[in-house]
């Protein structure tokens, strides 16, 4: 198992986020993870990463306690894929894909040759080559996830943690970026992916996590947990499934108030 | 070490490198009292290689003990305080950080006032200066490590507070000090000035301000992914909140050894390293050496005009303030152009 969550609970402060969340997500699997806004996914997402460590309950990470694991060893497993980089000035985008082997990079030297090949190699893996002599603040919104895509795979981890990596993008970005994630997964990553946007299950999730109301509402494949009554418990919106060409679809259920 | 397409970067280092050796000899020869370069290179072998070039005493006496150890002081400070800058900025990820940021200056002013007013000689207003300057930045570091919240932030709000409470430190001892003439050595102090230095302040400054730029330079890669925030650092393998203490004690270390014998030395830590990120750009493996170099050049020059402008010397922190301000002015108009 890449990563088994069993128990876990979060709080911050006196406010109770989480509680009882367990699921697992195995080798070449995209989990996505739904659930309203403040239902806790970034926590959750923070907490696997090792962000923050003060959770109850147990995460492991390939059999090892988070806990007991080291920042670099942490950053050998799972790569993180923000929404948003917030880097504070602006770099090429070789150096920033670059920046992802630095767990493997002494503390006082640079990345050598063989780092730098990693990095080529991730950007060609997902075909940003182009952008190699770019600089990160010049290219689009899309150019830069994918750019950060090539981050994590440089990292070497073999599971990727997505926050909302999609929800800023345009149609077709959001398309081709879904799409080199799902290729990914076939090559054996696993992916956590939070969306906003439950169509997505149907499209690319081999699994689907629901969190609401504290905890988890549903786990399971796409079919069996997004149900209208999930979407209603989950966003409070009546919605239908519909099937077309043999590819499910959730659509809200417009004009009508059935609540 | 040096990547190739780095290689261009570095070559430009290495051609600052040269100016800022010619620039130095030249500077030892400038002065009031005449010296020609060909002078300054037979001192230099007389003393370095001991072949006697029959140069007269008041020369060699001129050029070793007062102007050699000046010029390297003053390119020892301008490196110092502009890898600091560069070095806050990028863990602050703050493009306005500048070596003051933790109230290293306002400690190390407050005390040196503070031994001025105790009437001790240059050696202790250095040490007391030093040793203040890291009592303000252990300080805001004790105010932050106790509050919650963003470590950055509060660092940065405890080193103002810490800033104004050294600041009002001073002012106190201003108001009780003589006024005849422990009141304007003060004052003077605060403007900055590399005249009364030379080589005691360098025999002060040289060892920690040196390692505290090895340091600097050596977590170059490190600096660069913290500009990404704690949690992007964090999570490609940096552990955040000891190289961010490693890269904070050795920007402390350099800023409070150079303000230990240069006095208040403004804008070279905050101008000096946007004019290298506008040359060689961001990459911290680029930038930090070349703000050293350049800080050391910018600090050179302006040295040179402190001591040859007029014939009484200018306190050198009020020309940095001068050429800075209007400097850094352009810097931001001038529109970014495309690399």
């Amino acid at each position: 198992m890449m990563l088994n969550v069993s128990g876990f609970g979060f709080s911050y402060g006196r406010n109770r986020v989480l509680e009882n969340v367990s699921f697992h997500v195995g080798e070449g699997e995209l989990l996505v993870v739904l659930g309203p806004n403040g239902a806790g996914k970034s926590t959750l997402f923070r907490c696997i990463l090792g962000f923050e460590n003060g959770f109850e309950g147990t995460i492991e990470l390939g059999g090892t306690d988070r806990k007991r694991m080291s920042v670099a060893e942490g950053a050998a497993f799972a790569a993180y894929v923000p929404q948003f980089c917030e880097a504070g000035f602006d770099y090429g985008v070789f150096d920033m894909v670059l920046m992802g082997t630095t767990a493997r990079t002494g503390i006082f030297s640079v990345p050598g040759a063989s780092e730098r090949k990693k990095a080529e190699e991730a950007m060609e893996r997902i075909g940003i080559s182009r952008l190699k002599n770019r600089n990160f603040m010049r290219i689009s919104g899309g150019e830069r996830q994918m750019v950060l895509i090539a981050r994590a795979l440089a990292q070497d981890a073999r599971l990727l943690v997505m926050d909302e990596p999609v929800s800023n993008l345009d149609y077709g970005n959001r398309t081709k970026g879904l799409e080199c994630v799902k290729k990914l997964t076939r090559k054996g990553y696993a992916v956590l992916l939070s969306a906003h946007d439950p169509n997505l299950a149907f499209g690319y999730a081999d699994k689907v996590l629901a969190l609401g109301g504290g905890t988890v509402r549903a786990f399971g494949t796409p079919d069996a947990v997004v149900v209208p009554d999930l979407i209603r418990g989950l966003y409070g919106v009546g919605a239908r499934i519909v099937s077309v060409d043999g590819v499910k679809c959730c659509l809200p259920n417009a004009g009508k108030d059935d609540a | 070490m040096f990547a190739p397409e780095n290689a261009r970067s570095f070559r430009r280092i290495f051609a600052l490198l040269l100016l800022l050796a010619a620039t130095a000899l030249l500077s030892v020869a400038a002065g009031r009292y005449p010296v020609s370069v060909s002078e300054v290179f037979d001192v230099l072998a007389e003393k370095i290689l001991g072949r006697d070039a029959g140069v007269s005493e008041r020369s060699v006496s001129v050029i070793w003990n007062v102007r050699m150890p000046r010029v390297i002081l003053a390119c020892l400070i301008g490196c110092s305080l502009s890898a600091a800058g560069a070095a806050y900025q990028g863990v602050f990820q703050n493009p306005l950080a500048s070596p003051d940021i933790l109230g290293a200056s306002s400690g190390a002013a407050f005390g040196a006032a503070l031994a001025l007013l105790a009437g001790t000689d240059g050696f202790g207003v250095a040490v007391s200066s030093f040793s203040f300057s890291l009592v303000a930045v252990g300080t805001v570091c004790l105010i932050s490590r106790a509050s919650g919240g963003k470590r950055a932030l509060t660092m940065i709000l405890a080193g103002i507070v810490v800033g104004a409470l050294f600041t009002a430190g001073i002012s106190f001892v201003k108001l009780v000090s003589d006024p005849t003439d422990q009141l304007p050595a003060i004052t003077y102090w605060l403007m900055g000035s590399l005249s009364g230095g030379g080589r005691e302040g360098l025999a002060f400054a040289f060892i920690p301000a040196f390692s505290g730029c090895l340091l600097l330079f050596a977590l170059r890669w490190r600096i660069n992914v913290l500009t990404l925030g704690d949690d992007e650092a964090r999570s490609v393998g940096v552990n955040v909140s000891a190289v961010r203490s490693a890269v904070i004690s050795g920007a402390s270390l350099v800023t409070a050894a150079s303000v230990a014998v240069g006095g208040i030395i403004g804008w070279v830590g905050l101008v000096v390293p946007h004019l290298a990120r506008r040359v060689v750009g961001n990459d911290y493996r680029v930038l930090m050496p070349a703000s050293m170099v350049f800080g050391a050049l910018f600090l050179l020059l302006i040295d040179d005009a402190a001591r040859c402008l007029s014939t009484r010397e200018i306190p050198i922190g009020i020309l940095t303030s001068f050429v800075g301000a209007p400097f850094f002015i352009w810097l931001i108009m001038r529109t970014e152009t495309e690399r």
